[in-house]
C-alpha cells in the first residue's frame, strides 16, 4: 500500500506523450549509461568490420606468403603475419564474420525458444511446469561447453550456404535451458499479476494471453539476456574453434587463429596471439557491457 | 528436514538417470563405428571377423536395449566400462586425473569468492560513482576475456618476467608444497577470475537490493551506524542469492577448466574429455559426461544444504 | 469572526488541546515552516511546503492526508531519514531543546532510536529475516544505552511483555518469520520504545493489519504513550482511527497543512472545505445510511505541478481568486487553525461542502425516472443468477525450500446465491477465504468440492474453452489499479480487445466508438483513450478497469476489494459510480471487502466469513442495526471511530489473541478460540448456518 501512495509514482502521470519517444529514450540512455553507449559503438564498429571486410582488408586472408612468415607488425602488415605468412589484420577483419554471425543468430535462436518455453512454463504451471523444469535440470547439469562438444562430436559438420549448421545447433542448444530458466523466474510475477487474471476472466485464449499479454511485458529481461548471451555464444564459438571442433581451416576465425600455436611461436611472435584474442575480448566485452547497461537502464527501481 | 533431503536426493538420482539416458542415445546416433574407427585411424586395416570380435569385446554387438540396461546397471555400481582406445577401465582413466581437476576447481572457487566479495561490496556502496564504473569495467573484462587466451598471456608474462613457466607435473602437496601451489595458482587464477567477475556483479546487485529493503530502513531509524548497517544487517542477506548461484556457476567453472587444462597441458579430466572426443571414444565420453553431471548435482546439493544452514527461514519451521 | 493569528505563534500552547494537562507543558517537537524538496529527472518536486506543528508528551497527534500530501515525507525529514536527492529547510526544527537543523549526522544518529523513534507500515519486511527478534530488540539497548548482554536481555524480555507478546522467553530467540503480522508490529513498538524516547512517530502502522488486530495495536500504542508520556505522532489516511485515538489532528494536502486542531473539534466543526469534503466522503457505520456519498471530484495533485496558493483549489467547488494567493494559517472560532480563506463563512454556516458540477449523477440520472430504483428483493429463489453449493477449496502449500507440502483449506462448505440487481457484500479478515470465493465464482480456479451454477447450468468443471460464453456474463474488478491493467496496452486497446475477441463489434470503428462511450460512462474523457496506464492516476485506472468490465455487458461483476487501494476522496467517487452503473445496467455485484462501512454503502445483503466458512448472512439494514454472530459483533466493534463526524464509539470490545492459522484450524467452530461466548460444546460440533430471523442465517451454537 505504501508504494501506491508514493508521490513519486505521479512522476509520469498526467503527462501527454512527447514527440520522438524513441529518440528521447536513446538520448536518455546515453546520458544515464555512458558505458552502454560506448559498448554500442564498439559493436557497430565490429559489425562494420565484418560486413565490409572484403573492402577493408588490405590482403587476401587466405593468401600464404612464405617469404613473410611470422613477420612483426609493419605498415604493410598492420598486425604482422602468422606462421603461414598470412596477414593477421585481414584475418582478424574476416574473423569478425563467423564470430558475429554465429554469435548473434545462435543467441537469438536460443533466446526465442528459451523464452517461449520459460513463459509457457510459468503460465501453465502444474505438470507442464514440472516437466519443463526437470528437462532444464537435466540439460543444465552438463557444462555448456561439454554439451556443445558432445553435440559437435555426434553431428559432425554440415555446411548449408557456407554456414556450419551443426555448429550453430551445438552452440544454440545449451542456451535454451538457461534462457528458459531466466524467463520463467521473470514471467512468474507477471503471471501472478491481476491483469493476467483479468485477461483470463475475459475469456481470452491461452495463446493470446501468452503472446499478447505476457511476452510484451517481458521484453526488458529478454533484451538483457540476449545481449549477455551474445557475449557468451561468441566466447563459446571461440573456445570450440580453439579446440579444433568449431570453425575449420582455412576460414578465418578468431578462436581458430589461437589454436595449435606452440609456446615457442607465441613467445617469439606474440602478435599472432595478441590481436585475435584482443578482438574476441573486445567484442565479448562490448556485448556484456551492453547487457549490463540495459539491465540498469530498464530496471524499474532505478528509474525513479 | 531429513525428509526433504531424501526427496532432494531422489530428484538428483532422477536427473542423473535422465542424463545417462540422454547421453546414451545421443552417442548412438553417431554415424560410423567407433571400434572400427580406432583400428582404421591407427593406419591399419581390419577384417570383418576381427571387427566383429572387437565389437563383441566392448559389448557393441548386443542389442541396443541390452546395452542400455547394462550401462544403467553399471552406473549404479559405479562401473563405467572400458575405454575403447586405451582399453583400460574408464574408472581407472578418470581416477588418475580426477584429483587434479577437483583441486583446481576448488582453488578456482576460493579465488573466485575471495576476489568477488570486496569488489561486489565496494561497487554496491559506491553505486553510481566512478568507482562503481571502474569496478564494472573490471568485472566485465573478467567475464569477456577467453580463458585460453588469458592462459597464453599469463604464460607470456611469466616467461618474459621470470624466463620460466611452471612445469605441470603431478606433484604431491605433502612433498613439495611450494611447487604445488606455484603450479596450482596460475590456472586457478585464470579460471577463478571469470567466476569472481560474475559473482562480484551478482553480489553488487543483491546488496543494492537489500539496502533498499524496509528492514535496512528500520536499522537506520534505530540509529545504527552506516558501517554496521552494511556488515551486520545487509551482507548476510545479500550473500544468500549469491550462494544459490554458485551451484549453477560451478558448471561454468568446469567448462572453463576443460579449456584451461588444454592450454596448460594439465592432465585432468577436462583434457581427457577433449582427447576422448577427438578419438570418438564413445564409452569414455559417456562416462565423462556422467561424471560432470554427477559433480554438478553434488555441488547443487551441497549448495542447498549451505543455504538451509544460512537462512533461518528455511532452517527453522 | 475574529482572526486569531496569535494562536499560531504562542509558545507552549496547544490550540484546542486536552484540558489542563498540556497547557503549560513544553512541546517535545516544534516544527515551523518545514519545506522538503526532491530533485528528480523531471524537475524539482515540492513534497512539503511550510508545515508547522508541535508535539506534546503523552499526547497523540494524528497527521491525516491522501496520496502526495507529504505526510510521510515530513516525518522522515524530522528523523533525518530522507533520500539523497532531498533538500530540507525549516524555520524552526527543535526536538527536546536541540536544534535539528544544526546538528551533525553523528549526533542525529545518537538521537535516532533513543530520543526519537519511528515505526513503519509494513511489519512483514520491517524486521531483518536472518537476525533473531531478540537481537534486533537488544541492539538499540546496547548501542544507545550501553547495556551489557545480560541486562539487555532482561530489558528486552520486559519490553516484550509490555507490548503483550506471550511466552516472551521462548519467542525472544525466534526469527521474524515465526511471528504473525500483529506480533511483528508489537515487536516494532517494543523496539521503538526500548530506549524511552520522547517522541514516537508511527507511519501508517496498522494499515496492513486486519481490523481486529488493528484495534489491539492502536489501543496498545495509545495506552503506552499516555503512560510513558511519549509524544505520539500518528500518520494515517483513516479518519476513523483519528476520531477514536487522536487528541489533535493535522490535515495535509499537496504538501501543505490545511487545518489543525483538537480531533473532536475538527471533525465536528471542520473549518476547511477539504476537511469537510473528506468527512462527507467517508461512509459511516452508524446512524442513518447516506443514500449517496458526497465525494470530492478529481484526484490529489501531482507534486510536480502544484497550483499556486491553495493546493486544493482546483477541486474545490467554492474556490475564489483569493485562493491562488499566499496561504495563511489563521485561528478559527472553535480554536482550530485553518488555511482556508473562506473559513469564517464556514463558521457562520453560510458555506457547505458540495461536490462540483459535472458530477456523474447528472449524466446517468435521466435513465431512471424518479431517482434510484429500490434494489431488488432477496434472491429470486426460482432462478438466481449464480449459485454456489457447498464449495470447498483446498490448496497444497510448499513451505519454503525444505518444507513438506501442507494442505490449506481455504473454503469449507460455502453456499451462496446471487440474484439479479443484488449486491452481496462479503466481509472478513485475511484468511477467511473471501478472495478465493471470488476466484471460484469466476472460475479462475476450480473448486475441489461442491458446485457452481450459472443460470442453472453447472459450470464447475468445465474447461477454459467451454467457459467462454459464461465469461461474457461475469466480469471482475481487482484491488490494485496499478497491476490490474496491462502496462503495455493503451486504454483504447484494453477496452476494444474483449469486443474484438468476442465479436461484439462489427468493425474496428464501431469498437473504438463504443470504447469512447464506455470511457464517458465511467467519468473519463475521450482523450484518455490513447494513453497508457502509467499516465493515469490510481482512481482513473480503476475507472478504466470498470469500463473494461462493462465492455462485454456482463450481468455480474465481482469487485475484489475494488476500492481498498484508493484514496478516501477517490473511493467515494468510485463507490458512487458502481452504484450508478448498477442502476443503469441492471448489474449484480459480489462486493468483497474488509471495510464494513464501505460495504454498508453499497451492499444489499451482507455475508460474513471466518476461516473459510460463512458465519452470518443477513439483509444489510438488519445486519448493521444488530449483528448476531459474536464475530460479526467483534468486527463491528473493532472498526475505529465508528462515525468520524463525532458520534464516537466507546472503548471497543477488543478481540483477544490472533486469528488461528488456516493450516491448523481449531476443531468445531473455528472462532471458539477467541469467542467470549464459547462453551466446550463449540469444540466438538461445527455449527451449521441456521435461520435466525427474516432472510437471515447464523452459524453459532449459542444463538437461537
Amino acid at each position: 500500500m505504501s508504494s501506491s501512495h508514493n508521490p513519486m509514482n505521479y512522476t509520469n502521470a498526467f503527462r501527454a506523450p512527447r514527440r520522438h519517444p524513441y529518440l528521447r529514450a536513446a538520448w536518455r540512455f546515453t546520458r544515464a549509461q555512458p558505458l552502454g553507449a560506448l559498448a554500442l559503438i564498439l559493436i557497430v564498429v565490429m559489425l562494420v568490420a565484418g560486413s565490409f571486410a572484403p573492402q577493408l582488408a588490405p590482403h587476401d586472408p587466405l593468401l600464404a606468403q612464405y617469404d613473410a612468415v611470422l613477420a612483426p607488425p609493419s605498415t604493410d602488415h598492420l598486425m604482422g603475419t602468422d606462421n603461414y605468412g598470412r596477414d593477421v589484420f585481414s584475418r582478424v577483419l574476416y574473423g569478425a564474420r563467423p564470430a558475429l554471425l554465429l554469435g548473434i543468430t545462435t543467441a537469438l535462436l536460443g533466446a526465442v525458444f528459451g523464452a517461449v518455453l520459460g513463459t509457457a512454463s510459468a503460465y501453465f504451471g502444474g505438470r507442464v511446469d514440472a516437466v519443463i523444469q526437470r528437462a532444464n535440470d537435466v540439460l543444465l547439469s552438463i557444462p555448456l561447453i561439454v554439451c556443445a562438444l558432445v553435440v559437435v562430436a555426434v553431428l559432425g559438420r554440415r555446411e548449408v550456404a557456407g554456414v556450419d549448421v551443426n555448429l550453430m545447433l551445438a552452440i544454440t542448444l545449451p542456451y535454451i535451458p538457461v534462457m528458459a530458466r531466466v524467463m520463467r523466474s521473470a514471467a512468474l510475477p507477471v503471471r501472478l499479476s491481476p491483469f493476467i487474471d483479468a485477461a483470463r476472466a475475459q475469456g481470452f485464449s491461452h495463446v493470446r494471453i501468452i503472446f499478447h499479454h505476457m511476452l510484451p511485458n517481458l521484453i526488458s529481461p529478454w533484451l538483457v539476456m540476449v545481449s549477455a548471451f551474445t557475449a557468451q555464444t561468441i566466447l563459446l564459438e571461440a573456445s570450440l574453434s580453439f579446440l579444433g571442433v568449431g570453425v575449420h581451416e582455412p576460414t578465418p576465425a578468431w578462436g581458430l587463429m589461437l589454436s595449435s600455436v606452440s609456446v615457442e611461436t607465441f613467445t617469439t611472435a606474440p602478435w599472432v596471439v595478441l590481436f585475435p584474442g584482443l578482438a574476441i575480448s573486445l567484442t565479448v566485452f562490448a556485448f556484456s557491457l551492453l547487457g549490463d547497461a540495459l539491465r540498469d537502464a530498464l530496471d524499474p527501481r532505478t528509474r525513479h | 528436514m531429513l525428509f526433504f533431503l531424501l526427496k532432494r536426493l531422489g530428484q538428483f538420482a532422477f536427473t542423473l538417470w535422465c542424463v545417462a539416458t540422454l547421453i546414451f542415445f545421443m552417442l548412438r546416433v553417431l554415424p560410423g563405428d567407433p571400434v572400427e574407427f580406432k583400428y582404421v585411424a591407427e593406419g591399419g586395416a581390419i577384417t570383418a571377423e576381427q571387427l566383429q570380435e572387437q565389437r563383441a569385446r566392448f559389448g557393441f554387438d548386443k542389442p541396443l536395449s541390452q546395452q542400455y540396461f547394462s550401462w544403467i546397471a553399471g552406473l549404479t555400481r559405479l562401473e563405467l566400462g572400458k575405454s575403447i582406445w586405451s582399453e583400460n577401465p574408464i574408472t581407472q582413466e578418470i581416477g588418475g586425473r580426477l584429483g587434479i581437476t577437483v583441486q583446481l576447481a576448488l582453488a578456482a572457487l576460493v579465488v573466485g569468492l575471495l576476489l568477488a566479495i570486496p569488489l561486489g561490496v565496494a561497487a554496491a556502496l559506491a553505486r553510481g560513482t566512478w568507482l562503481d564504473q571502474v569496478i564494472r569495467v573490471c568485472t566485465v573484462t573478467g567475464q569477456s576475456v577467453p580463458s585460453f587466451w588469458l592462459a597464453m598471456l599469463v604464460q607470456l608474462a611469466l616467461l618474459s618476467a621470470f624466463g620460466w613457466i611452471p612445469a605441470m607435473e603431478a606433484v604431491a602437496f605433502r612433498e613439495q608444497p611450494w611447487e604445488y601451489l606455484a603450479q596450482l595458482i596460475v590456472p586457478a587464477v585464470v579460471v577463478g577470475w571469470r567466476l569472481s567477475s560474475v559473482n562480484a556483479r551478482l553480489l553488487r546487485s543483491s546488496l543494492i537490493e537489500v539496502l533498499g529493503q524496509d528492514y535496512v530502513r528500520t536499522a537506520h531509524a534505530k540509529g545504527v551506524s552506516p558501517t554496521r548497517v552494511v556488515w551486520r544487517h545487509s551482507l548476510a542477506n545479500a550473500m544468500l542469492p549469491t550462494v544459490a548461484v554458485i551451484g549453477i556457476e560451478f558448471a561454468g567453472l568446469l567448462g572453463g577448466l576443460v579449456v584451461t587444462e588444454q592450454v596448460f597441458n594439465i592432465n585432468g579430466i577436462g583434457r581427457l574429455l577433449i582427447q576422448a572426443i577427438s578419438y570418438s571414444d564413445l564409452a569414455l565420453i559417456q562416462g565423462l559426461v556422467m561424471l560432470f553431471a554427477l559433480i554438478y548435482v553434488t555441488v547443487g546439493f551441497a549448495v542447498d544444504v549451505v543455504q538451509a544452514l544460512l537462512d533461518p527461514r528455511i532452517r527453522v519451521h | 469572526m475574529e482572526n486569531n493569528s496569535a494562536l499560531a505563534s504562542a509558545p507552549g500552547h496547544a490550540p484546542g488541546g486536552p484540558a489542563a494537562a498540556s497547557e503549560l507543558v513544553a512541546p517535545v517537537l516544534r516544527v515551523r515552516d518545514l519545506t522538503v524538496q526532491f530533485s528528480t529527472e523531471e524537475g524539482p518536486v515540492q513534497a512539503v511546503r511550510g508545515l508547522s506543528y508541535e508535539a506534546y508528551p503523552g499526547e497523540v497527534l494524528a497527521i491525516v492526508g491522501e496520496s502526495g500530501s507529504g505526510k510521510s515525507v515530513s516525518s522522515l525529514a524530522v528523523m533525518g531519514l530522507l533520500a539523497r536527492n532531498a533538500t530540507m529547510s525549516a524555520g524552526t526544527l527543535v526536538f527536546d531543546g536541540i536544534d535539528l537543523t544544526r546538528v551533525s549526522e553523528r549526533q542525529m544518529r545518537d538521537l535516532r532510536g533513543r530520543g526519537m523513534a519511528m515505526i513503519f507500515q509494513d511489519p512483514m519486511m520491517a524486521l531483518n529475516p536472518v537476525i533473531t527478534v531478540g537481537d534486533q530488540l537488544m541492539e538499540p539497548l546496547r548501542l544507545h544505552l550501553g547495556m551489557d548482554a545480560r541486562r539487555a536481555r532482561e530489558r528486552a524480555l520486559e519490553l516484550l511483555n509490555l507490548v503483550g507478546i506471550p511466552d516472551a522467553r521462548t519467542r525472544i530467540d525466534q526469527y521474524p518469520h515465526q511471528f504473525s503480522g500483529g506480533m511483528r508490529q508489537r515487536v516494532m513498538i517494543a523496539i521503538g520504545l526500548s530506549c524511552n524516547p520522547k517522541l514516537l512517530i508511527a507511519d501508517e502502522p496498522t494499515t496492513a493489519l486486519d481490523v481486529t488486530i488493528q484495534a489491539q495495536i492502536l489501543e496498545l500504542m495509545q495506552d503506552l504513550c499516555k503512560r510513558l508520556k511519549v509524544a505520539l505522532v500518528f500518520i494515517t489516511h483513516n479518519l476513523g482511527v483519528v476520531a477514536q485515538y487522536a487528541d489533535r489532528v493535522l490535515v495535509m494536502y499537496g504538501g501543505s497543512m490545511l487545518e489543525q486542531g483538537a480531533a473532536q473539534t475538527v471533525f465536528k466543526h471542520p473549518r476547511h472545505l477539504y476537511t469537510a469534503g473528506l468527512l462527507a466522503s467517508v461512509p459511516t457505520l452508524e446512524g442513518p445510511r447516506k443514500d449517496r456519498l458526497e465525494g470530492i471530484e478529481g484526484s490529489p495533485p501531482n507534486p510536480l505541478s502544484l497550483p499556486p496558493g491553495c493546493a486544493f483549489a482546483p477541486r474545490c467547488s467554492h474556490a475564489q481568486s483569493a485562493c491562488a494567493g499566499q496561504m495563511q494559517l489563521l485561528g478559527t472560532d472553535v480554536g482550530s487553525l485553518s488555511a482556508c480563506v473562506r473559513a469564517p463563512e464556514i463558521a457562520a454556516g453560510a458555506l457547505r461542502w458540495m461536490p462540483r458540477a459535472g458530477d456523474l449523477r447528472r449524466r446517468l440520472a435521466p435513465q431512471r425516472a424518479g431517482g434510484r430504483a429500490a434494489p431488488a428483493g432477496p434472491a429470486d429463489a426460482a432462478q438466481p443468477l449464480l449459485r454456489m453449493e457447498s464449495l470447498e477449496k483446498t490448496y497444497a502449500l510448499k513451505t519454503g525450500l525444505f518444507g513438506r507440502t501442507l494442505k490449506v483449506q481455504a473454503l469449507r462448505n460455502v453456499s451462496l446465491s446471487i440474484g439479479r440487481r443484488e449486491t452481496v457484500g462479503v466481509v472478513g479478515e485475511s484468511g477467511c477465504g473471501k478472495s478465493t470465493l471470488g476466484r471460484l465464482l469466476l472460475r479462475l480456479e476450480e473448486p475441489t468440492g461442491g458446485r457452481v451454477l450459472f443460470r442453472g447450468e453447472d459450470i464447475t468443471h468445465k474447461p477454459d474453452r467451454a467457459l467462454r460464453g459464461f465469461r461474457r456474463h461475469t466480469q471482475v474488478v481487482f484491488q490494485d489499479p496499478y497491476s490490474s491493467l496491462n502496462p503495455r496496452q493503451r486504454v483504447q486497446d484494453i477496452l476494444t480487445e474483449p469486443m474484438r475477441v468476442h465479436g461484439l463489434a462489427s468493425s474496428s470503428d464501431e469498437a473504438a466508438a463504443e470504447a469512447v462511450r464506455l470511457l464517458e460512462e465511467v467519468g473519463l474523457r475521450p482523450d484518455h483513450a490513447p494513453r497508457y496506464p502509467h499516465q493515469l492516476s490510481g482512481g482513473q485506472r480503476q475507472r478504466v478497469a470498470i469500463a473494461r468490465a462493462l465492455a462485454m455487458k456482463p450481468e455480474l461483476i465481482v469487485c475484489d476489494e475494488a476500492v481498498s487501494a484508493l484514496d478516501v476522496s477517490v473511493q467515494a467517487q468510485v463507490v458512487n459510480l458502481l452504484a450508478d452503473l448498477q442502476d443503469a445496467h441492471d448489474l449484480s455485484y459480489l462486493f468483497i471487502g474488509h471495510d464494513l462501512a464501505v460495504v454498508r454503502q453499497i451492499a444489499t445483503r451482507v455475508v460474513v466469513m471466518y476461516l473459510g466458512r460463512i458465519v452470518e448472512v443477513a439483509e444489510r439494514d438488519d445486519f448493521y442495526r444488530e449483528p448476531l454472530h459474536p464475530y460479526s459483533r467483534a468486527l463491528m466493534a473493532a472498526v475505529p471511530g465508528a462515525a468520524p463526524s463525532g458520534h464516537g464509539a466507546g472503548a471497543p470490545l477488543l478481540l483477544a489473541g490472533e486469528p488461528p492459522s488456516p493450516l491448523a484450524p481449531p476443531s468445531g467452530c473455528a472462532f471458539r478460540t477467541r469467542c467470549p461466548m464459547a462453551t466446550p460444546q463449540c469444540a466438538e460440533v461445527v455449527p451449521e448456518l441456521r435461520p435466525a430471523g427474516a432472510h437471515r442465517q447464523v452459524a453459532c451454537l449459542r444463538i437461537d
